[in-house]
């Protein structure tokens, strides 16, 4: 009986840790959300319609993956921004379970690092699951269709985290050239390593 | 007789510091994939895991005591630790030694995950802990973190097969 319960709660287990992969994939069209900013107020994907796109990235404040590339997202908006895809960075943890991502955690980290891009907190972190955001950062680069906005990039920014200098390929600029060329990016889909989103349970 | 204990307890020192510092190994992804082996019918366990991962941290000791728990049965565990290269000597080797952590250590070293990923285990989407299984031509990856009973369950489990 022991021996069938613990086989019991062991195929459980493993069915339950199977069932966490959902979320957008390419071409799905992206789900809007309005967020607080670090500003006080709150930023809309709505609100970029007259743009050619967003670069949605999850990140967040502790994870040293994000703070790895704070510079590479802050060079992302100033380059990208005046051609239409601006950044806009979500934190999509629980402050309850990771207290250096407070939102006046997120408020002094963007005054001290200078974000040039809104920094939004996903209270309640109703907007993260809906994308299938699953570590920090995590890129969701957005096409705005007639305002409508579709995923056309999911992963990582570069292929190197521990040196900018190292990366040989830029994929979120990459995959920014190919649409405004007019193609689909290839790849579309890039997986990184990165701090898994703290979840409350 | 005094100066003569000084000298041991100075070399016991300086051995148990050499020991430590053996104890990481830093290792590209070639290096890492050779120790999949499949030959035989020993549970090979990686744990995916770094030191300023909080729920990998709060599992490790789960890895260490089911390492004490099946020693007598045909288990290994490997941590394969994502930190940094640049803080092997800053964080990961200090982090070792506090932590008493008697397990090997590899420091993998290999900063384009894209390249690696899907060879550890398709399934994985790239959070960490992660860890991979394998048990003969068997593979079984989990992208979560374990308590100790569930950690035991799933090894017995992979044991049997």
């Amino acid at each position: 009986m022991k021996n069938l319960q613990s086989k019991l709660s062991g195929f459980l287990l493993i069915f339950s840790l199977a069932l966490n992969a959902q979320g957008l994939k390419p071409g799905d069209e992206a789900p809007s959300f309005s967020l607080l900013n670090v500003d006080g107020k709150m930023v809309s994907l709505s609100d970029y319609s007259n743009e050619k796109g967003v670069i949605v990235i999850f990140t967040c404040n502790h994870c040293p993956y994000s703070v790895a590339y704070e510079d590479r997202i802050i060079a992302l908006d100033k380059k990208y921004k005046p051609l239409g895809w601006p950044v806009v960075a979500i934190n999509p943890n629980d402050p309850a379970l990771q207290p250096a991502d407070s939102y006046d955690k997120m408020q002094e980290r963007a005054a001290e690092k200078g974000f040039t891009f809104p920094y939004l907190w996903d209270d309640g972190q109703k907007v993260f699951p809906q994308y299938g955001a699953t570590r920090t950062p995590h890129v969701f680069l957005l096409q705005n269709t007639d305002g409508k906005f579709f995923v056309r990039y999911i992963g990582a920014i570069d292929n190197n985290y521990e040196d900018a200098e190292k990366a040989d390929k830029k994929y979120v600029e990459e995959a920014i050239a190919a649409l405004q060329a007019g193609n689909y990016p290839s790849p579309d889909f890039t997986k990184a390593i990165g701090c898994s989103i703290k979840i409350k349970k | 007789m005094k100066p003569r204990v000084v000298l041991l307890v100075f070399f016991l020192g300086l051995n148990l510091h050499v020991v430590y510092s053996q104890k990481v190994s830093v290792i590209g992804f070639d290096e890492l994939q050779s120790k999949f082996i499949r030959s035989d019918d020993t549970l090979r366990i990686f744990n995916f895991w770094a030191t300023w991962c909080k729920p990998c941290v709060e599992e490790m000791p789960c890895f260490l005591r089911a390492a004490e728990q099946f020693r007598a049965q045909k288990v290994i565990i490997s941590l394969v630790s994502l930190d940094f290269r640049k803080h092997l000597e800053s964080r990961l080797i200090p982090f070792i030694q506090e932590r008493n952590i008697r397990l090997p250590v590899l420091l993998l070293d290999a900063p384009d995950p894209n390249q690696w990923i899907d060879k550890v285990s398709p399934q994985w989407l790239g959070a960490i802990p992660a860890t991979l299984f394998i048990k003969g031509n068997k593979t079984f990856f989990h992208e979560s973190e374990f308590t100790c009973e569930e950690l035991n369950l799933l090894i017995n489990k992979y044991l049997e097969l």
